[in-house]
């Protein structure tokens, strides 16, 4: 799936998120948001925890269904999608990068990076090249067989990053990207992610209340209380 | 596609082995139990099977050598050859002595038979001849080895001595093993000469034993006559109503408990897993895949039970023999395929829990 030239790759309208607690609505988490984000574009989603920002996120990642609203990636109302085509559809257009990194621990580097081509039905024999490339240019390759217990932590968002892209997707979502991070390497993670992402033309909608990385969004969106308070462009 | 359920099994080697273990324990059991049935099954129709008798004649409801008693007149016999395609008869008397041995009280399965005649021999002599005389007894190997009895040795039997004279094989029902005596000598035992048990008969060439049986019912209607075939099915029968409710228990109750072992095992390793698995949904993974998965680590621990299984009865096996030489296990190719069907459905079963527990981790865990 490609993006069509001015037309927003995300648009969120009127996004509502409940959650309850024995059938009682507990917490709105997400509360009527409204979001456009074009091609390309860098957006940093920033605010306190507690905010919503990673609901939203759940819910822009096709993880999580909102109870109002709509989303459309790609011009595709993805809130309509059956569970079956949600999958489908996260696998073949989404790729995540998680706080804790989420690297499987029983596969070597090679492995977690080849991992979602492996999903999508490519056979070994060419997911495991596209996967080593997708390592040397995040200059992992020297890892490649090595398992995550083994990396610093650096590394291993490195790795994570690599596996997000090695699909080729046309949305990137990070959660708390630095978060697990110290700041020199934080910095550099995004700094790799925004690089990696510009070069070959991916969204990234980066969700984290690190201040630091301000500067490596196109835009960034700041949320309270479930809702879009504030958003500022770069 | 990456063998992830190879490699997560393979990152908890404790835990696999363990679980493979467990298995491998009840997959030892089940093929013991399928030898020890294959083993009193052909011990307790050896004996009709490897006789050249085409037809078993006994009294009116008896119908096999194992429970049911039959008094017939011997001189029967001597009508049953005036029949047109009768070739022979013999008779066997069938009789139950108790007795001491070495001073350990034993119950004696006794068959007189004609040494002179072809039919009624025991299956197969490895010491010692079958044509023995007054006073002299052929037992079974097994027998043998749990009374430490060898050729010469003697046995009182209601006060008569018996030499043993033979030693054979294949007359091991495990729960008693067949000896063989001369007729008059069981007769004698019995205390009523002329008469046996069963009349053995053996059809001319060519003639059908269904077709001689119709000619001989005609002029018998009270006896019970019986192909060799049913006749050895009757055995089966009436042993299998002994023993089979008892194995298939053993074996269900050992299926369960492999079942818990590898649900128990696969259950604590998904919830251990449980980010892996969120983080296999979240970014694509289909529900298919991620059963495959469980199953596919659910089979190789299976699998690898079976074989620790076999190796377990390969080893043990001998020992066991020379343990308690009255046992008779006869592991059949037939057998190692049952277990092994087994262990896969025990493999499939196990991974239903683990499956679903599986099916309840979403995908947002990942953003925890």
């Amino acid at each position: 799936m490609s993006a069509e030239v001015g037309h927003p790759i995300i648009e969120a309208e009127n996004l509502t998120k409940v959650y309850f607690n024995n059938s009682h609505p507990s917490v709105q988490a997400v509360k009527d948001v409204y979001l456009k984000i074009e091609p390309g574009e860098i957006v940093l989603i920033s605010g306190p925890n507690g905010s919503g920002k990673t609901t939203l996120l759940s819910m822009l990642g096709c993880l999580l269904r909102p109870h109002t609203g709509t989303i459309r990636i790609c011009g595709r109302e993805v809130t309509a999608l059956s569970q079956k085509d949600l999958t489908e559809f996260r696998l073949k257009n989404i790729g995540f990068i998680f706080q804790n990194f989420r690297l499987l621990d029983s596969l070597n580097v090679l492995e977690n990076v080849e991992l979602p081509l492996g999903l999508a039905g490519l056979r070994r024999p060419f997911s495991r090249p596209r996967a080593a490339a997708a390592l040397e240019e995040l200059k992992m390759s020297h890892r490649a067989h090595f398992f995550p217990k083994a990396l610093s932590g650096g590394e291993k968002q490195r790795v994570a990053i690599a596996r997000a892209l090695v699909n080729d997707p046309v949305v990137i979502l990070a959660d708390e990207p630095t978060g697990s991070l110290d700041s020199t390497a934080g910095q550099a993670a995004v700094r790799l992610l925004r690089d990696a992402a510009r070069e070959r033309g991916k969204t990234v909608v980066i969700v984290s209340h690190d201040e630091r990385i301000r500067h490596f969004a196109d835009r960034v969106i700041s949320m309270e209380d479930g809702r879009m308070k504030k958003e500022e462009r770069s | 596609m990456i063998p992830i359920a190879r490699r997560m099994i393979w990152r908890e080697k404790a835990r696999f082995f363990i679980t493979a273990a467990g298995l491998g324990l009840t997959a030892m059991l089940m093929m013991f139990l399928l030898g020890v049935y294959e083993g009193v099954k052909r011990g307790s129709t050896g004996y009709v099977e490897a006789n050249r008798a085409d037809i078993w004649v006994c009294e009116s409801n008896s119908t096999n050598l194992l429970r049911s008693s039959s008094f017939l007149p011997l001189a029967l016999g001597e009508e049953f050859k005036k029949a047109e395609s009768v070739q022979g008869t013999a008779g066997v008397l069938r009789v139950l002595a108790s007795t001491k041995i070495k001073g350990k009280p034993v119950t004696l399965f006794l068959f007189g038979f004609d040494p002179r005649e072809p039919l009624g021999k025991p299956a197969r002599i490895i010491k010692g001849s079958a044509a023995i005389g007054p006073g002299e007894l052929i037992i079974d190997r097994a027998f043998a080895a749990k009374f430490k009895l060898s050729l010469g040795d003697s046995i009182d039997i209601h006060g008569r001595i018996f030499r043993v004279a033979a030693v054979g094989e294949g007359m091991n029902a495990v729960v008693t093993q067949f000896i063989f005596t001369a007729l008059e000598d069981t007769q004698k035992l019995l205390g009523f000469p002329g008469v046996v048990s069963f009349h053995l008969l053996s059809c001319k060439p060519g003639v059908p034993p269904e077709n001689l049986i119709r000619v001989l019912k005609k002029n018998h209607p009270t006896l019970s006559f019986f192909t060799k075939k049913e006749f050895i099915r009757n055995n089966l029968d009436e042993m299998e109503t002994g023993v089979l409710p008892i194995f298939w228990t053993i074996a269900l109750l050992g299926g369960i408990i492999g079942t818990a072992i590898i649900a128990l095992m696969l259950y604590g390793s998904v919830l251990e897993k449980r980010e892996d698995y969120a983080v296999l949904k979240a970014i694509g993974a289909k529900p298919k895949f991620l059963l495959l998965v469980i199953l596919k680590q659910s089979l190789i621990s299976s699998i690898s039970g079976f074989i620790i299984g076999l190796a377990l009865d390969a080893i043990l096996l001998p020992v066991l023999f020379k343990l308690v030489p009255g046992l008779s296990v006869v592991l059949t190719v037939h057998s190692v395929f049952i277990v092994f069907a087994a262990v896969l459905l025990i493999g499939t079963l196990g991974s239903w829990a683990p499956v679903r527990k599986l099916a309840g981790i979403y995908p947002m865990e990942v953003f925890r």
